[in-house]
């Protein structure tokens, strides 16, 4: 900054002098100014960010106030929803929301994590080449996609066969596999969102597992390790770090899934006891009532405090594994978009 | 300088970038130039899913005769209809709720104009039943069934009330809306007045804390849950019934009779309600369970289209133009009855229907002849 | 964890190591299998079921019929999903690239980092929450949005948020995979930081943005959520872009609406709808592959 500053006091005195030289001493001076003035045009494009990100906080803020005020913290933990007397309370929705996620994450990680390993190590080149590319483009599928598959292949699925199934196997000694078989439900939500989030993690965890260097492998058949035990005990312990990322981003996008899940959970706002039952979640009543809640500014503001409770998973979760993934990786990070 | 110059020669990414996006405005310059001059009006009909049916004959029937014009007609729920035409971000909120007090003082400009009746039905899906056995609820039991007490269908107290069926030990699984819906104002509206339970645990509410079930955004997907899932039961509106061939049940009605829902009972249900010297003039009123008559149906209602005052004059040009439409020749039963609804008794009911045009287009009173 | 030094010729593993060997490479494959078939299966469902009802016509003509949409086509939400992203692109690529600009040229500086920081966090921002942002800002009247009704524009703009981030950060590592020497000669022959980006940065990076404008579209298509805040669906074409008949139609959309009915006859026409979107979503993605392929093959050659 001082270098423009002493050049434009330098420039008065240079003008007093002579035409002719005014223009030449003139040239670093608008340089200087354009340079300036295109520094802070270029600042506007940081701040554009910043607003937007500052719109999304503050709208949701603002909106979710009279319910923030109302109900305080034990908004989180109160599990009556009722708008006819204008109770409300956020707990059967987290609940479901977490039954979701988790089962999506515990279909989806093995299958990722195994996958990715597959798909760094042991496929030969010419056909990782080609499934890695494969992998990508399924990553490409619309969520609305993958929940018309739910309601047309795995709603009947489950209904007719795997939920049955699970009743009279598991369910004969655990009463938690013993539920309704309807079809419909936190499961077969579940497993879907858990097909959405596999390209996902596959995708990240490969390419973190692509940055472990060359020698520490080579170090390890040196001493003798197969090749599994080098691929599961040095190179997966070395990206651990870049794991952890991958399924976190996973999580952040299997939270905020929407219409897929609100087609196949069954929108009912009670706590599952079985895995077969039905559940809610956030992103899934939100899709369903907040166009009508806005004509109750109580009832509006709870549901926006809903998806602010929403926002501010999505925002911890992703901030922590792009931590993870920013020290792995350095700079190349893939980003997921919150789920349509 | 040179090297920049020769960077810009080898590289194609952007002439790619300016021809795709040049490409992307030429062909949605070139898709809506046409179109603009085609569709000079285009009114958006959000709302009760219930209605859906008859707003679909309507809308390519009316749009056969005007060429000009595009209705948009699409089941979202009669609360996002209502809350959205009070908030005017949709042309024609549609409604099988009537507008409450509270929604009167809070949007004094929303009008909601009647325009057929129809009703909420009890649909099953019983395996081993035959499809042509009717099945008896009064409303204490579907409270009780609603409520999740009663689990199985051959309960003593359904039985009780359908003491010649053979029912099967099947759980029951109930099935209702997710949205804001109408149709679950008018469901609930029955068992409001004819259970206590009901009334002291849940209410009568557009979305209602339901105690048990799953719940499906729409009737459309409500009549698709009911009829894939064994031992279910849900309900949706007459329309819906006739078009997907559904197996409903009978309510009990005020006089203790049973009667299932079809156009002649609704109509009879709407014609004993309008009799009333003192029903409303803004028809804002329910008609559910409070009505004498062998014949009438219970669990009726009146259809409603609200209409934000506040529309420009252009769009209420046209809005009142359909309005008009739908009020007359869209009574004729080849649209109505045919769809499962039951027209309006045009006659008796001209000077309060005169009163709420009046309202959304003040000075332009309604006009029988003008339609067309 | 190693195994002991002693075995180093693989022949001399035990049975155990040697099993185990086998066993988790093994299984590698098969949860690979796992992971893609459902993902198959998606597209082949949507192929068997939707083939028979795939032809021009359904692509060119808007849907009729009773119930509406067994007759006819989605010509209502392939017009509307381009307008849609039209307009989405129309705020987002100059705001995004502006962004993206800022990141490269500030680089390291603090202020760029809580940039960079929060444009990544907006990339996992929940599409309900741009929904609600959406409704707020641009549709409903809260007295200080726009109260554009359920429309395009509110709709599109909405997706453009969504497209932001995206754009900003691919443009930032399109910037960065410029040649550092090509910046630095630029400046070292005396050009200015705007001559340097219009002439020598913004050309070598121009694939990359693309790419980047493409993945933000791919992912902008699939959106149904925020569109139900903010746009709805018009079982027609649009003939004015806000206020409330300013609605458009929208593939995801239309897939999502007519898939939750009960006709047989609607959900053959959702997943022939499917198949149309993953047509579009399949050349965006071959697209960008092309683009990033060319920018590589150039970075090779002049880096």
């Amino acid at each position: 900054m001082e270098t423009p500053e002493s050049v434009r006091q330098d420039i008065p005195k240079a003008s007093e002098k002579a035409e002719g030289r005014l223009e030449i001493r003139e040239e670093p001076d608008l340089a200087g100014r354009s340079e300036r003035l295109f520094g802070w045009i270029l600042k506007g494009g940081g701040l554009s960010i910043l607003v937007l990100f500052g719109v999304v906080i503050l709208v949701c803020l603002v909106a979710a106030w009279p319910s923030i005020h109302r109900f305080g913290i034990s908004f989180l933990w109160s599990s009556t929803w009722n708008p006819n007397r204008k109770i409300f309370g956020a707990f059967p929705y987290l609940v479901g929301t977490l039954w979701v996620t988790g089962i999506a994450l515990i279909t989806s990680i093995p299958v990722a994590i195994f996958s990715a390993l597959f798909l760094s190590d042991y496929a030969p080149s010419w056909l990782s080449g080609i499934v890695s590319t494969l992998m990508e483009m399924l990553a490409g599928i619309p969520s609305i996609v993958f929940g018309a598959f739910g309601i047309t292949f795995m709603v009947p699925l489950l209904r007719d066969h795997l939920e049955p199934f699970l009743a009279r196997t598991l369910g004969t000694r655990w009463d938690f596999f013993n539920g309704d078989p309807l079809g419909y439900g936190i499961l077969a939500a579940g497993f879907v969102v858990g097909f959405m989030i596999v390209p996902l993690v596959a995708t990240v965890t490969r390419d973190s597992l692509l940055m472990v260097p060359q020698e520490m492998v080579e170090a390890s058949y040196a001493l003798g390790a197969t090749k599994a035990e080098t691929v599961f005990f040095v190179k997966l312990r070395e990206v651990m770090p870049g794991i952890v990322g991958s399924v976190i981003l996973g999580f952040g996008r299997a939270v905020g899934e929407t219409m897929a899940v609100l087609l196949l959970v069954g929108n009912q706002p009670s706590i599952p006891q079985t895995i077969q039952d039905v559940g809610y979640t956030i992103s899934s009543l939100l899709a369903n009532t907040f166009t009508y809640a806005v004509i109750d500014p109580l009832y509006a503001a709870a549901e926006v405090e809903l998806g602010l409770i929403l926002l501010v998973i999505t925002l911890a979760v992703n901030t922590l594994g792009r931590e993870l993934l920013l020290r792995l990786m350095g700079g190349r990070l893939a980003g997921s978009v919150g789920g349509g | 300088m040179g090297s920049m110059t020769r960077l810009e020669g080898p590289i194609s990414g952007r002439r790619i970038l300016v021809t795709v996006f040049v490409l992307g405005i030429l062909l949605v310059s070139g898709i809506l130039r046409p179109v603009v001059s085609l569709a000079a009006g285009n009114i958006t009909i959000s709302g009760s899913s219930m209605l859906f049916p008859l707003e679909q004959v309507w809308a390519l029937a009316y749009m056969k005769k005007h060429p000009g014009t595009h209705i948009s007609v699409a089941s979202t729920g009669s609360g996002f209809g209502i809350a959205n035409a009070a908030n005017g971000n949709i042309t024609v909120g549609a409604s099988d709720a009537f507008l409450t007090k509270e929604f009167r003082q809070r949007y004094p400009n929303l009008v909601s104009v009647p325009i057929a009746f129809d009703d909420a039905q009890v649909i099953y899906n019983i395996p081993g039943l035959d499809k042509k056995v009717v099945l008896n609820f009064d409303g204490k039991v579907l409270a009780r069934i609603y409520l999740g007490k009663i689990r199985y269908w051959n309960d003593r107290q359904i039985r009780a009330l359908n003491p010649d069926v053979h029912l099967p030990h099947t759980r029951i699984r109930v099935v209702h809306r997710a949205d804001a819906s109408g149709t679950t104002f008018v469901f609930t509206d029955y068992m409001n007045q004819t259970s206590k339970e009901w009334y002291n645990q849940v209410g009568r509410d557009m979305s209602p804390a339901w105690p048990v079930g799953s719940g499906y955004n729409g009737s459309d997907a409500v009549v698709a849950a009911v009829m894939s899932s064994p031992g279910s039961i849900g309900y949706v509106g007459l329309g819906w019934v006739m078009e997907y061939h559904l197996t409903t049940g009978a309510l009990k009605n005020l006089d203790g009779k049973f009667v299932r829902g079809s156009v002649d009972t609704i109509r009879e249900a709407g014609h004993a309600a309008l009799k009333d010297p003192s029903f409303p003039d803004d028809f804002n009123r329910s008609i559910v369970w409070n009505i004498h008559g062998k014949n009438v149906y219970p669990d009726a209602n009146f259809e409603f289209w609200m209409v934000n005052t506040n529309l420009d004059a252009g769009t209420m040009k046209e809005v009142r133009k359909l309005l008009m439409w739908a009020l007359t020749k869209g009574q004729a039963s080849k649209y109505t009855v045919k769809s499962g609804f039951a027209p309006l008794p045009f006659r008796p009911l001209k000077p309060r229907l005169d009163k709420i045009i009046n309202r959304l287009l003040p000075g332009n009173g309604f006009n029988e002849r003008s339609p067309g | 964890m190693q195994g002991s030094p002693m075995n180093g010729i693989s022949e001399g593993l035990s049975p155990f190591r040697r099993f185990r060997n086998l066993l988790l490479g093994g299984l590698t494959g098969l949860f690979f299998f796992f992971a893609v078939s459902p993902l198959l299966l998606i597209v082949y469902v949507a192929w068997n079921q939707g083939r028979s009802a795939l032809n021009w016509e359904f692509i060119s003509t808007l849907p009729s019929g009773f119930p509406l949409g067994t007759e006819g086509g989605i010509l209502n939400g392939i017009v509307g999903s381009l307008v849609l992203v039209v307009i989405a692109s129309s705020l987002s690529v100059p705001v995004g690239i502006w962004a993206g600009l800022y990141l490269w040229q500030d680089g390291k500086s603090r202020q760029a980092g809580l940039v960079r920081l929060l444009s990544d966090l907006l990339l996992g921002v929940p599409s309900v929450v741009w929904g609600i942002v959406g409704f707020y800002v641009f549709s409903t009247s809260t007295g200080m949005g726009f109260h554009w009704g359920f429309s395009a524009m509110a709709g599109g703009l909405t997706l453009g948020f969504i497209m932001v981030p995206i754009v900003t950060r691919v443009t930032e590592q399109a910037l960065r995979d410029v040649p550092m020497s090509f910046i630095e000669g630029s400046y070292a022959l005396g050009a200015t930081r705007w001559q340097t980006m219009r002439s020598v940065a913004l050309p070598g990076a121009m694939a990359g943005i693309g790419t980047g404008i493409l993945l933000g579209i791919l992912n902008v298509l699939g959106q149904t959520a925020p569109l139900v805040f903010t746009n709805y669906y018009n079982t027609g074409l649009p003939s004015s872009l806000v206020g409330s008949q300013g609605a458009v139609g929208d593939l995801a959309m239309q897939i999502f609406i007519y898939v939750h009915e009960p006709s047989q006859l609607l959900h053959v026409k959702a997943m022939a709808a499917s198949l149309v979107l993953l047509g579009i979503v399949l050349a965006l993605d071959i697209g960008i592959r092309l683009m990033t392929w060319g920018s590589r093959k150039i970075a090779g050659r002049v880096g």
